[in-house]
């Protein structure tokens, strides 16, 4: 969309001295064409367009070498489109993507694969992600052998030693995914993503699927991991007590547009954008008592159709007469803590509401 | 339903009546205890929270209450008391005139609940119809009611939608006013908002909370996520591989935990600990039900365990109206320590 013009503010700046990973005003378009007949319609004056989903819609965000980013949404918001572009699975409508200053899925300046490999997802259902009928030893060493990481004799001790990284018993190697629990395969996910020794990891909510007592073993697993091998994590998740356990940075993104962006600990202590603080609300928290819930009303709109202006606005409890018109422009409001809300615009305070 | 909805006597008898209740499950490799021994009541207007880990039988002990137990499944022993009626010998034809009627059931996907070729007004009709004689106009008004009931907007037009075309969290909704429109006494709900984001999964507490309380509906809320249950239900049950392990009223139950257990569950949850420390975890995974320890099935993963847990642990009374399976239930001083 044409809003990125309306950007006043510069993106706050990072205590880290450069992004290792730097997202400067992406997009993604999902278009489907009309058909012909409409096409035709169309010309004639009638009410027929293309439809396009603005899944991602001109995001900027950065993450510090070796630092966690969080990022959160409901579903349908774009979080995992985002992660998807970021990992270059899908090739970005406009802006660009620069880890460790290369720029990624460019067709001026393709990337070395060994450059490539150093992203590497790890994705919600280990089921769906892993083959079901490849051994595990081969699973874990098809990426290294293919890339010439490691010699095909030595794949046995290979994958034997990135097992006991990530907690298994080396003896398993020549079993199927599906003699696994549901935490043991997301292990194994896990580690088929580490076994390029890549220095960035997306994970695309790896804790969704799982039971709690067996997500606080895999949250342990990928703070030790992030300690060991210096990782730098973009945490993809719609669970706020497991991005505020794991994360140094919270975006928190609606219908395709980051609203706020925080060091994690500003962020829970003083949230600023109205659908932050509603999300932060409706946590259910165990020592919180009996209480009343008092929910956010509608839904999320159809990406579609999106509001216009602020996209939150319809459902917004402060809304104003500018919120409906404009985007709002990002502006800072602490240190590292940007949000895109009207409200914290320095504006006419007649204005508001 | 025999007595008026609002008045509550003071020793009033519980709308259903667990006892002794155990499903196993023979399958060629062995004998599956799915649910062993469980017992609790329900009174009107109250909300039963049943929690565990996946595989722990929660969702099979919702499903044995409600008759839909099918081979290689069977119901063993153990009695269902709905408002004194026996249950588990009931003919499946008396059984279906109880299903959707006294007794219903919302499942965790509605997209498997909902049939995907008829209308929601189509759906809403054959649960009416199949329980009392009703016409077709007649029953679309009483469905239109109850989707406005559930915060559905323009009802009439969603009663000609089919379910593909609403949102997870508007499936979810027709499914609970499907599930209510008979007005039942028991409503088993089977991780209903474990699919659902926390913004649609709070309208929904928020909507069931009022439902609950208006109707006086008892019911059972089997979940995995012990937050959930804090803010939400009266009464917390814990089970363990078939067993539950701790039950008592919710506020007691999580401010000071009994079993070990329930107090591993606790830690292994984000939220009170210091971020980016490791979190507390139950260490191992849980048992094969094929293969259960003998004893306390806990002890193999418990840190308090001691030889005597090799023994069926006694069930002992700790504090009023808890109950906790242990041979050393964990102290107020010990929870302390703990955190």
């Amino acid at each position: 969309m044409s809003d990125a013009s309306e950007m006043t503010a510069e993106l706050p700046v990072m205590p880290q001295d450069s992004p290792f990973v730097d997202v400067r005003h992406a997009s993604r378009r999902f278009e489907r064409r009309m058909s012909p007949v409409a096409a035709f319609l169309a010309r004639l004056g009638l009410d027929y367009a293309d439809e396009i989903v603005h899944a991602v819609d001109d995001v900027s965000l950065r993450i510090g070498k070796g630092s966690v980013l969080g990022l959160v949404g409901e579903s349908g918001c774009g979080k995992s489109t985002l992660g998807r572009l970021i990992a270059s699975l899908l090739p970005v409508s406009d802006g660009e993507v620069r880890i460790d200053g290369h720029r990624m899925a460019s067709k001026a300046e393709p990337l070395s694969r060994r450059e490539l490999l150093r992203t590497q997802m790890v994705f919600q259902n280990p089921m769906a992600s892993l083959n079901p009928r490849q051994k595990i030893v081969d699973i874990l060493t098809e990426g290294p052998i293919y890339h010439g990481l490691i010699k095909r004799r030595d794949k046995n001790e290979f994958a034997a030693a990135l097992l006991l990284e990530v907690g298994l018993p080396p003896d398993i190697l020549s079993r199927l995914p599906h003699q696994f629990s549901g935490g043991q395969r997301q292990r194994i996910g896990i580690a088929r993503a580490l076994s390029v020794s890549p220095d960035f990891l997306i994970c695309d909510e790896p804790v969704a699927a799982l039971d709690v007592s067996i997500q606080a073993q895999i949250i342990n697993l990928l703070l030790d991991l992030k300690e060991k091998r210096a990782l730098t994590i973009l945490f993809i998740s719609h669970d706020l007590g497991v991005v505020r356990h794991l994360c140094d940075q919270v975006a928190v993104m609606y219908l395709g547009r980051i609203v706020e962006m925080a060091p994690t600990e500003a962020l829970f202590s003083n949230p600023v954008h109205p659908y932050t603080k509603a999300l932060f609300e409706e946590i259910p928290r165990i020592r919180g008592g009996h209480r009343e819930y008092q929910p956010i009303k509608g839904e999320i709109p159809s990406p579609l159709t999106p509001p216009p202006g602020c996209h939150f606005h319809p459902r917004c409890p402060r809304v104003i007469a500018s919120c409906s018109s404009l985007a709002p422009p990002q502006s800072v409001v602490g240190d590292g803590h940007s949000v895109s809300c009207w409200l914290n615009v320095p504006a006419d305070p007649t204005q508001r509401k | 339903m025999t007595e008026p909805l609002n008045t509550m006597p003071e020793n009033e008898q519980p709308v259903l009546n667990i006892s002794g209740l155990s499903t196993v499950y023979n399958l060629k490799i062995g004998q599956v205890k799915s649910v062993t021994d469980v017992s609790f009541e329900l009174a009107r207007g109250e909300i039963l929270g049943l929690v565990g880990e996946s595989g722990s039988g929660k969702s099979v002990t919702g499903l044995s209450i409600a008759g839909l137990i099918t081979a290689p499944g069977r119901v063993v022993s153990g009695s269902v008391l709905l408002h004194g009626q026996e249950l588990t010998t009931l003919s499946e034809n008396a059984l279906r005139a109880i299903r959707g009627n006294d007794i219903s059931i919302i499942f965790q996907d509605p997209m498997t609940t909902l049939n995907p070729v008829l209308t929601i007004g189509q759906q809403f009709f054959e649960v009416i119809h199949a329980h009392r004689k009703c016409s077709y106009s007649q029953a679309m008004k009483e469905a239109e009611t109850a989707l406005i009931e559930v915060g559905i907007p323009a009802p009439r037009e969603r009663l000609d939608n089919y379910p593909h075309e609403l949102s997870g969290g508007m499936r979810q909704r027709v499914c609970i006013a499907i599930s209510l429109i008979n007005k039942p006494s028991v409503v088993i709900a089977d991780e209903p908002t474990t699919a659902l984001d926390v913004t649609i999964q709070s309208q929904i507490l928020h909507m069931m909370q009022r439902l609950v309380r208006e109707r006086d509906v008892a019911m059972i809320w089997v979940t995995h996520d012990l937050s959930v249950v804090a803010g939400f239900c009266d009464k917390l049950a814990v089970m363990y591989a078939g067993r539950i392990v701790e039950a008592g009223p919710v506020q007691q139950v999580l401010s000071n935990p009994a079993h070990p257990y329930t107090a591993g569950l606790m830690d292994s949850i984000p939220g009170d600990c210091l971020p980016g420390s490791r979190l507390e975890q139950i260490p191992g995974t849980q048992p094969s039900p094929l293969q259960l320890p003998s004893g306390c099935a806990f002890r193999t993963r418990c840190k308090y365990a001691r030889n005597e847990c090799a023994e069926k642990p006694p069930e002992v009374a700790v504090g009023s109206g808890r109950t906790a399976q242990c041979f050393f239930p964990l102290t107020e001083v010990q929870n302390v320590r703990r955190k």
